[in-house]
């Protein structure tokens, strides 16, 4: 039986919700990651995230693709968590520098030296375009699948992604 | 660079093992599960309360009303049974004023 089916059967949903969670639990959590940088922020949220899913499967009309809307979900809580760490003041953006600094301390030493650039490349981009190239670098999702998600238009979405992925070959040039 | 970088198979550079996040994920689910059953629970219960407090917010407002409409207390009745005259007289009485000093002072 369909995961979506199972979640709108009351008798089900559970069932349909850890099967939902066994499949993209581990995928929302590196999407979760990849915006906050932290793991236990990541943790906090990815909490969150699942609560509000198994919370709100029945408002969940089945309209559009589950994984826009779990993919949904886990961005607002991951943004939430950059928003209060950013303040009433300052932009989300404006975190770059306290994102790279945790992510230094959280690489491991040994990691390697590209796909540590490319993490350094995708802090310093504005967190939309971040988000964008994530979703299509890591997660391939398709961009009908994360303008559902982000709700920006696949236009939009597109010139994002483009100058993501300008921004990140420039910075991968420079630094490996 | 980016198909070099597409080699790598989009790893990510920290320590979290495959059996790590299996395990975050079911506490995850479980703790979600959890919370989503408390909710459904306390959630008539808080229901309820939130509308009997209301309604008796309702009738407390209504019974203030109309107390607040019926009630004539005792000055009132003094003052609507004085004639016009009367009343010019109450509001131009002068209170006469004692001196702080004088007020105070003690006599033995």
């Amino acid at each position: 039986m369909e995961i979506r089916a199972m979640l709108a059967d009351p008798s089900l949903k559970e069932k349909g919700f850890r099967l939902l969670m066994q499949r993209y639990g581990k995928a929302l959590y590196w999407h979760i990651r990849r915006i906050v940088v932290s793991h236990d922020d990541a943790e906090d949220a990815l909490q969150e995230t699942a609560i509000k899913i198994f919370r709100s499967t029945d408002s969940y009309r089945g309209e559009g693709k589950l994984t826009s809307w779990i993919y949904r979900i886990a961005t607002n809580e991951a943004l939430q968590v950059l928003r209060k760490r950013a303040g009433l003041f300052h932009s989300i953006d404006s975190l770059s520098p306290q994102l790279l600094s945790t992510l230094e301390e959280e690489a491991q030493v040994d990691a390697d030296k590209a796909v540590l650039a490319l993490q350094k490349a995708l802090i310093g981009l504005p967190s939309q375009q971040r988000i964008v190239f994530t979703m299509r670098y890591y997660d391939d999702l398709t961009y009908e699948e994360i303008a559902e998600a982000t709700g920006k238009s696949v236009g939009t979405l597109k010139v994002n992604y483009h100058y993501a992925y300008e921004k990140v070959k420039k910075y991968l040039q420079e630094n490996i | 660079m980016m198909e070099k970088m597409d080699n790598k198979s989009r790893q990510m550079p920290y320590s979290e093992t495959e059996e790590y996040l299996d395990n975050l994920v079911s506490r995850v689910t479980d703790k979600a599960v959890e919370a989503g059953k408390t909710q459904k629970k306390s959630f008539r219960p808080l229901w309820i309360a939130a509308s009997l407090a209301a309604a008796a917010a309702i009738l407390l407002f209504v019974l203030i009303g109309r107390g607040v409409e019926n009630t004539e207390g005792p000055i009132d009745k003094y003052l609507a049974s004085l004639s016009d005259e009367e009343l010019l007289q109450l509001t131009s009485y002068e209170i006469e004023e004692w001196e702080e000093a004088d007020a105070y002072q003690i006599e033995y």
